[in-house]
């Protein structure tokens, strides 16, 4: 039977969402390649009036100090991922076995404060204890909020599954050591994920505890990013939105195929005799 | 026996007096109440279980049937009584430490784990020997016709393969007591039956002390030993198979002059 018009409509929809989409995502990456490559973009013309590979040899060479600010940003937020990551996964249980009222709302606290105006108040606390404009200080503060939002998440993960499985484990003899491992680590890995995933990209993207704790002794990528925007050089501020913009893409990708593989796994489990 | 559940000393005489008839080292609860605030479920419910028996209580839906196995295996606070098993006080131990296993009708397996070391999981807890855990799941599975799907995930598992999972699972743990909440319900009658005689089967062989709550009367007299039928919160233990099944309020008589009449 031939599909009716209304039908077909539909069936293109989600092709041309799709399609929307990634246009929507890789136009702007198009953009600021054009802009890392070229130099001497007139008006009106449509692409620059050269193009090389100069600028982007010159990261690699390290002469603007652009390439040691990536690896203090990728340094910084291995830390406060990992770090953000455990303490949320603890602060998180601890609190469900509490199911306090007033601790739930409690940690929801830090979605209603802006970090800079606390990092503002903590200010004079870090300079006393000698971490003002350290690189320490700024991860102090970073893992400070990246784990009250793993917090949340992780106080969220637990459920009424997740209890019944760690009551049979225990009933079994099993530890402590046996719960994270069969319990906490299986059931919760995607949310663990996206704990880390969460709190690295917040670290790597963070401009205002950096400059306000680092007072622009701890250089990152996003720092560097917004001196050149200052500065307006077009070239290097594209190159360093490319590379702060990478991990997000990545990190996202990472989270979304996740989920697809899971989904279709499942799909497939339930597919097999 | 008197019919009526609601006679409150009738009860205690026939719990006082089935208990009397049964070894004292298996299953002993005596009085307990339990409830979530101030509504009681649970009123002075005593009962006995001899070692290596089955204890079935039949009891329609809401009647505390489920409320009395969560108390027994601490998953929820008693407000009075007291329970022992094999001459051990239990009743202020956390679940854990009770040697208590409650399965309800949803079968809980470790989805990262094979049927294999789910049924092995609880030798891998104690530390078994290698040789030990091969030899005891392979009997298991083959008992339970699962060596096919040795290999298989959680969600490669129909729900009776689940089930059979679950209850390998909780025989190899060797619990003291098994607390079984109508773990057969959302299976389809086949699969049903076939459970109801391999749960007959695997209990007599492992000498399992166990609480099987129903509302079928026929899983009822499948796997029990002792009987006993629930009502508002109060139980009445009957005193051998023969009054559990002339009991009207058991609907037993009913359904047998109902097929009578065909």
């Amino acid at each position: 039977m031939a599909e009716s018009p209304q039908n077909q409509s539909a069936n293109r929809r989600p092709m041309l969402f799709v399609v929307s989409l990634a246009a929507l995502l890789v136009t702007p990456y198009g953009l600021l390649l054009l802009l890392s490559l070229g130099s001497g973009w007139t008006f009106p013309n449509l692409r620059p009036d050269r193009m090389d590979f100069a600028p982007w040899k010159s990261i690699l060479a390290d002469r603007d100090g652009l390439l040691r600010a990536m690896a203090t940003s990728a340094g910084i937020s291995l830390i406060v991922a990992t770090f953000a990551t455990v303490m949320g996964l603890l602060i998180g249980r601890s609190l469900r076995q509490r199911q306090s009222p007033l601790w739930r709302i409690l940690i929801y606290l830090p979605f209603v404060v802006s970090p800079v105006i606390a990092a503002t108040s903590l200010y004079d606390l870090l300079v006393r204890m000698r971490l003002a404009g350290t690189l320490t200080g700024v991860v102090a503060v970073q893992v400070l909020f990246a784990t009250s939002f793993c917090a949340v998440i992780s106080f969220e993960l637990w459920n009424r599954r997740t209890d019944r499985l760690e009551s049979l484990v225990r009933s079994f003899g099993g530890n402590s050591v046996a719960v994270w491992r069969h319990v906490i680590l299986p059931e919760c890995r995607g949310l663990i994920g996206v704990c880390i995933v969460q709190s690295a990209l917040y670290s790597w993207l963070d401009y205002g505890l950096v400059s306000v704790i680092g007072g622009g002794h701890v250089v990152t990528l996003t720092t560097k990013l917004f001196g050149y925007i200052r500065e307006a050089s077009v070239n290097q501020a594209a190159m360093s939105s490319i590379v702060l913009m990478t991990p997000v893409i990545i990190g996202l990708s990472f989270v979304g195929f996740g989920t697809l593989f899971r989904s279709f796994r499942s799909r497939t489990m339930l597919e097999e005799p | 026996m008197n019919s009526d559940p609601s006679h409150p000393a009738l009860m205690r005489k026939l719990a006082s007096e089935a208990s009397a008839a049964i070894t004292p080292s298996g299953l002993c609860v005596r009085q307990i109440s339990a409830g979530f605030g101030a509504t009681q479920i649970l009123k002075d419910v005593s009962l006995n279980v001899a070692t290596g028996n089955t204890l079935v209580v039949l009891g329609e839906s809401g009647c505390g049937k489920t409320t009395l196995l969560r108390a027994i295996a601490g998953l929820i606070p008693i407000s009075s009584g007291e329970v022992e098993l094999r001459s051990r006080m239990i009743s202020l131990l956390p679940p854990y430490d009770r040697e208590v296993l409650y399965l309800d009708q949803e079968p809980l397996l470790f989805e990262h784990l094979s049927v294999f070391e789910n049924i092995a999981f609880p030798l891998r807890m104690k530390k078994a020997p290698e040789q030990t855990i091969q030899s005891a799941v392979r009997e298991l599975l083959v008992a339970t016709d699962l060596l096919p799907h040795a290999a298989k995930r959680e969600g490669q598992l129909s729900g009776g393969q689940k089930q059979r999972v679950a209850f390998g699972r909780a025989i190899l743990a060797r619990p003291q007591l098994l607390l079984l909440d109508e773990p057969f319900c959302s299976l389809d009658s086949r699969t049903r039956s076939h459970m109801q005689s391999l749960f007959a089967e695997l209990s007599q062989r492992y000498s399992l002390t166990s609480i099987f709550v129903t509302h079928d009367v026929r899983e009822a007299l499948v796997v029990g030993h002792q009987f006993g039928r629930m009502a508002d919160g109060v139980l009445s233990v009957y005193h051998d198979r023969q009054s559990f099944i002339s009991d009207d309020a058991t609907g037993i008589p009913a359904e047998i002059a109902f097929w009578k009449r065909l």
